[in-house]
């Protein structure tokens, strides 16, 4: 599978930019199977962000919140030097993305770019360097790593 | 736990602008002053709830407390079960304590709605029998910290009341601890936790501050709170948003409040639940024998951390 990600020329897509992107344990069904394919907003700042609360035991950068009363911790994750974060809205897989040199994907359309920090949530556990994705951004340094030492 | 922050109120008024002033979503601590003969005399204290029953609002923790020779103001007062009493005479009642700030002490914990889902949907649930007890052991534990001199407690039972009374002894083992059912109208120490704990319970319905809609006009015509009121039912299904469902004030954790979210909001998957269900799929066979179509990896570096590689080394 292949991405390719058209950075947008313009500053247009800066506009959500500051914008606080959560990343969910969950999926949310927005859409009703067989309805039509709106893509619905959610009124985070009033329904989410107000039950953000940094945790007071002294394991500091944690963060609690809940959502549809599931109890959520979160850390603050800022993208690494030299990288940025890209937001991406997908497309439903109705054949007409765009085809790129046989194998599949479409060219997804770029919301904006996240350039500072985004929240990571689980459900009622911890992040470590274990889970998933904070374990993923190893990749960045060891492969500075290798195309150093390839020289 | 113990040492969170509590909010000295000196009337009902007090309490309600506490209220309205803090962010509903989590939980709330008021005290009274600490009435000067509490330290010295030998007291009794009281603890009581308010507020276990409904879908909405907070569940609310009282205790209050004197010195045993000031007992008899409790009586005068007119200290008695506060679900026999009408709202009326509960604001009443509470005044006279506020009143009585010389030899009378109090205190609530506003356990808030989301605190009671969290604790249901934790991974390891926590009961709402043990979020009872916690808060009654933090209420004790307060009034001790303050350096009230007490010698013998009342708590309404939650619970097999034995059990409830072995594990608090076995955390205050220096108090005379009595807990029973109907304490409330038993005990008039109980009764007077009981109405400050109504009386607080009350006020937060009627000033919770909906911080999903600021500045707009609420539509409180949400009934009794409990689950079976029609009104209380139309009001959950009149409130949703479609992904995050209700506003703070519900006890998401209902089973009530789930199956109207089942039915009126978006369907929400938790990872976990999902990646159970992929694992159930996986016939056993295919854990035998080579899958030739199975990419192979250099090194499981990528597998370990949900990385596909999509170019060729």
């Amino acid at each position: 599978m292949r991405l390719v990600i058209k950075r947008p020329e313009d500053s247009d897509a800066n506009a959500v930019d500051q914008q606080a992107v959560h990343l969910l344990p969950c999926k949310i069904h927005t859409r009703k199977p067989g309805g039509d394919c709106q893509t619905s907003t959610a009124p985070v700042d009033r329904y989410f962000c107000p039950y953000i609360k940094a945790a007071t035991d002294d394991k500091a950068a944690l963060w609690h919140s809940s959502l549809r009363g599931k109890p959520l911790t979160g850390v603050k994750l800022s993208m690494p030097d030299g990288y940025v974060g890209v937001l991406c809205v997908g497309k439903d897989n109705d054949g007409n993305g765009n085809e790129i040199d046989g194998s599949t994907v479409a060219v997804e359309s770029i919301a904006g770019e996240v350039t500072q920090e985004l929240m990571y949530w689980n459900w009622d556990r911890i992040p470590t360097r274990e889970d998933p994705l904070l374990s993923a951004l190893d990749w960045m340094r060891v492969s500075e790593a290798i195309m150093t030492h390839n020289d | 736990m113990m040492n969170s922050n509590y909010k000295v109120c000196r009337t009902i008024a007090d309490v309600k602008s506490a209220i309205s002033s803090e962010n509903n979503s989590f939980d709330v601590r008021i005290e009274s002053d600490l009435p000067e003969s509490t330290t010295t005399e030998k007291c009794i204290l009281g603890i009581d709830e308010a507020g276990r029953g409904p879908v909405l609002g907070p569940m609310v923790y009282g205790t209050s407390y004197c010195s045993v020779d000031n007992q008899s103001i409790l009586k005068t007062l007119g200290c008695a079960d506060s679900k026999v009493l009408s709202e009326q005479a509960r604001d009443d009642i509470f005044d006279g304590i506020t009143k009585q700030s010389e030899i009378l002490g109090w205190a609530v914990h506003i356990i808030s709605p989301t605190t009671i889902s969290n604790c249901s949907f934790r991974r390891q649930k926590c009961s709402l029998n043990e979020i009872s007890h916690n808060a009654a052991i933090g209420l004790i534990q307060r009034v001790l910290d303050r350096g009230v001199n007490i010698c013998e407690v009342f708590v309404d039972t939650v619970g097999p009341p034995e059990k409830y009374q072995e594990k608090l002894l076995s955390i205050f083992p220096q108090l005379k601890i009595t807990v029973s059912k109907k304490a409330d109208s038993l005990f008039p120490i109980v009764s007077a936790a009981s109405i400050c704990a109504k009386v607080t319970r009350d006020a937060a319905l009627k000033n919770w501050k909906f911080i999903e809609r600021p500045g707009e006009d609420i539509d409180s015509n949400w009934g009794s709170g409990y689950p079976n009121d029609p009104v209380t039912k139309e009001y959950l299904k009149k409130n949703i948003d479609p992904v995050f469902g209700f506003p703070s004030i519900v006890r998401f954790s209902w089973s009530t409040a789930e199956l109207v979210l089942k039915n009126n909001a978006a369907q929400v998957d938790w990872s976990d639940e999902e990646e159970d269900e992929d694992k159930k799929s996986v016939p056993i066979t295919s854990f035998f024998g080579q899958n030739s179509k199975q990419v192979q990896q250099k090194t499981p570096f990528f597998d370990d951390r949900g990385l596909i590689v999509t170019t060729k080394f």
